[in-house]
């Protein structure tokens, strides 16, 4: 009798954790995202760790429409001209498969796909993989941690989200940021979470390179440039060694 | 048939007389200067009128960036309201610009008739523009001339006249690690107080021994390479600064620095020129000492940093105190590199006077003036102290050590305006050539003869 109470309690105990752990860590949704690519070149010996953890999470003050997705409070906030008019839950990536951190914006939105993706999807321009914001079929995974990096919101959340916001609203997806390995040159046309690390960084030096979408383009070229020229330092727009421990990434 | 009758005739004739008299009298009032090669009227004994409203326009930098989060802002709204203090009918319009973009801006501002009442330039003296530029010297006297450094206002000078007033210098600074300077037998008071030859610094790298103890800034736009071809450039303008302290070799923007100033390179000079090169080249020479040169310098493997400008010094001073450090940097001449004569590349910050299309009369150009006048003699050594500028005025208050040495060096130096454009000079390119191993002494002697 007792061995059968142990062997219910046992089997109580396994049913739980699958129930409660299972959703936070080994939860499979169908989310269409594909393997992460990540753009990381390798360095010869320097490695980014807690310095690259810059604060983000700051509201910036633009007019029209700004979605801020806040990774550490699993919330998705609508402002519009700089005012707060929606709040919702969300679930985001998990630790394995985080959510992209960075600034990006909407770049297509979709209608009902159905299965994981629940009834509506917003398209982001992340550059190394395919990320959005979606509805789902796994409501119950709303406010954790359990997406394979997409934004997962209720399928009612989605659908009034999707009326209220267009392709190009931008979209900051807040958090602390990855930990990257930043090679000893970085120039134009290179794209990667490296480049979001330094455009954090150029920003937080006083040298603001545009949104932080991971893609080093003419704005952060022409920061790259001030910071050189404010220093003193050969104009080159290439983020070589001694602008790296100026915006103190090393 | 029209007819005009006497009476007519003569009272044109008055109006005309009285107009060319009025005309006389007003341009009596006004003093004529020449300044350059030509002569302007300027009322300099006009008075500020006690019951008038001025309303003026200033453009400064935002130097935040340089001042550790402190906000440049605050400090020059607090000089303003010390300013009204003196002034409380003149009210002052404030703008801060970008230091980069800056001189277009007022170009631009310049063709429209639209420049600042008072402008204050971060790293060059605007050049004087006869059309809207008011000379401030004819409007001070000599003992509010005297307050400021006389090699400062020679920078600032138009002809006989000075242009702008002069705010302060941002020396181009050599940089030392004192650990290993005292290694390799050097004193750096001795240095600082005397300078040092050529040689010393050479030795340096025959002294300390090892292939970690390197110099940096070497190739850079405003490196020991382009300290060199200055001084040859200086060398072959005739030392010019003999009479005057300061010397310029300036060039427009964008142009090909060494090559503005003089004439082409002669033989004797382009031998110096190579020697000095061949015993660089001689030393651990790497291509890679310009790149790594921060990291190389806050990690305690180079001696010496050539030439850096004053936000990079604090920018070193800061780093090293949060990563405690066991050594300090401390600040260098640049050694006698071509004769035994000092020389220092500098840059300027100069406040500067304009009329523009909302000019108000001969006044509201005094009030520009005066607010010029209080902006470059206005003394705040603690920012003074975290910028590393050197003020222009004569005489420096309690300033820490570093800043007295270099006031002392920039007494005893000629100074030579740094004007870097934004590309290599061919003489340069050539020269980096020869230091990276890409082409040979004789080729290199070839090359520079022949730019």
């Amino acid at each position: 009798m007792k061995q059968g109470m142990k062997l219910i309690l046992c089997l109580a105990l396994i049913f739980l954790s699958v129930l409660f752990g299972g959703t936070l860590s080994f939860s499979i949704d169908s989310d269409s995202e594909q393997e992460l690519k990540v753009v990381c070149e390798d360095a010869e010996d320097y490695v980014i760790f807690e310095k690259a953890a810059l604060e983000t999470s700051q509201v910036p003050k633009v007019n029209g429409d700004l979605i801020i997705i806040d990774t550490r409070r699993l919330s998705l906030t609508l402002y519009r001209d700089g005012q707060p008019i929606k709040k919702y839950p969300v679930a985001i990536g998990t630790p394995k498969t985080p959510s992209p951190i960075g600034e990006w914006k909407i770049i297509n939105k979709g209608g009902n796909w159905g299965g994981g993706f629940g009834v509506r999807w917003m398209g982001l321009n992340v550059p190394w993989g395919i990320y959005g914001i979606h509805g789902t079929n796994k409501p119950g995974s709303i406010g954790h941690a359990s997406s394979h990096g997409c934004i997962r919101m209720f399928n009612h959340n989605v659908l009034e989200l999707y009326s209220l916001v267009k392709v190009g609203t931008p979209v900051h997806i807040v958090g602390d940021l990855p930990r990257v390995t930043i090679p000893q040159e970085v120039k134009r046309k290179q794209v990667g979470k490296d480049v979001l690390i330094l455009q954090f960084a150029l920003r937080k030096a006083g040298f603001d390179p545009g949104p932080a979408d991971a893609r080093f383009g003419p704005g952060m070229e022409e920061a790259v440039l001030k910071l050189q020229q404010f220093y003193g330092l050969e104009p080159s727009g290439i983020i070589g060694l001694n602008e790296q421990y100026l915006i103190k990434v090393r | 048939m029209l007819i005009i009758r006497r009476r007519t005739i003569l009272l044109v004739i008055f109006v005309l007389l009285f107009v060319i008299s009025a005309i006389m009298v007003y341009n009596e009032r006004r003093t004529r200067i020449k300044i350059g090669d030509r002569y302007l009227r300027l009322n300099t004994q006009v008075k500020l009128d006690p019951q008038k409203q001025y309303l003026l326009e200033l453009w400064d930098y935002d130097w935040s960036l340089a001042l550790n989060g402190q906000n440049y802002q605050d400090y020059l709204e607090g000089l303003i309201a010390e300013f009204q203090s003196h002034y409380p009918n003149i009210k002052v319009k404030l703008r801060l610009i970008d230091p980069i973009t800056a001189p277009n801006l007022l170009e631009e501002a310049l063709k429209r008739n639209e420049a600042p009442d008072v402008y204050c330039s971060s790293f060059t003296i605007p050049p004087f523009d006869y059309r809207q530029q008011i000379p401030v010297g004819p409007y001070l006297t000599p003992e509010e001339l005297r307050l400021y450094h006389p090699k400062l206002l020679q920078s600032v000078a138009v002809g006989e006249i000075v242009g702008s007033f002069p705010r302060w210098i941002l020396p181009n600074y050599w940089v030392g690690n004192r650990k290993l300077l005292e290694a390799a037998g050097l004193s750096i008071e001795k240095i600082q107080n005397e300078g040092w030859e050529w040689e010393d610094f050479l030795q340096i790298n025959a002294k300390l021994g090892s292939e970690n103890y390197l110099f940096g800034g070497y190739l850079g736009s405003r490196g020991l390479l382009n300290y060199i071809l200055t001084e040859m450039n200086a060398w072959q303008s005739g030392d010019l600064a003999d009479s005057t302290g300061i010397q310029f070799i300036r060039g427009r923007r964008n142009s090909d620095f060494i090559r503005t100033a003089g004439d082409e390179l002669v033989e004797d000079q382009v031998e110096v020129l190579v020697t000095r090169l061949e015993q660089l080249k001689a030393t651990k020479f790497s291509k890679y000492y310009d790149s790594h040169m921060l990291g190389d310098f806050l990690t305690g493997k180079t001696a010496v940093l050539a030439g850096i400008r004053p936000f990079l010094y604090n920018f070193i001073k800061q780093e090293l105190s949060n990563r405690n450090q066991n050594w300090s940097p401390v600040l260098l001449p640049a050694p006698k590199i071509v004769n035994d004569r000092e020389r220092q590349l500098v840059e300027h910050g100069a406040v500067s006077v304009y009329r523009n299309r909302k000019t108000k009369g001969d006044d509201h150009l005094l009030a520009a003036v005066k607010l010029g006048q209080f902006i470059s003699s206005y003394r705040n050594n603690s920012l003074i102290e975290q910028l590393s500028f050197i003020p222009a005025v004569a005489e420096v208050g309690e300033v820490n050590s570093d800043l007295k040495n270099m006031h002392q060096l920039l007494k005893r130096s000629t100074l030579i305006q740094l004007e870097t454009g934004t590309h290599q000079s061919s003489m340069s390119k050539v020269i980096k050539e020869y230091m990276l191993g890409k082409i040979t002494k004789e080729e290199l002697k070839g090359a520079l003869l022949n730019l």
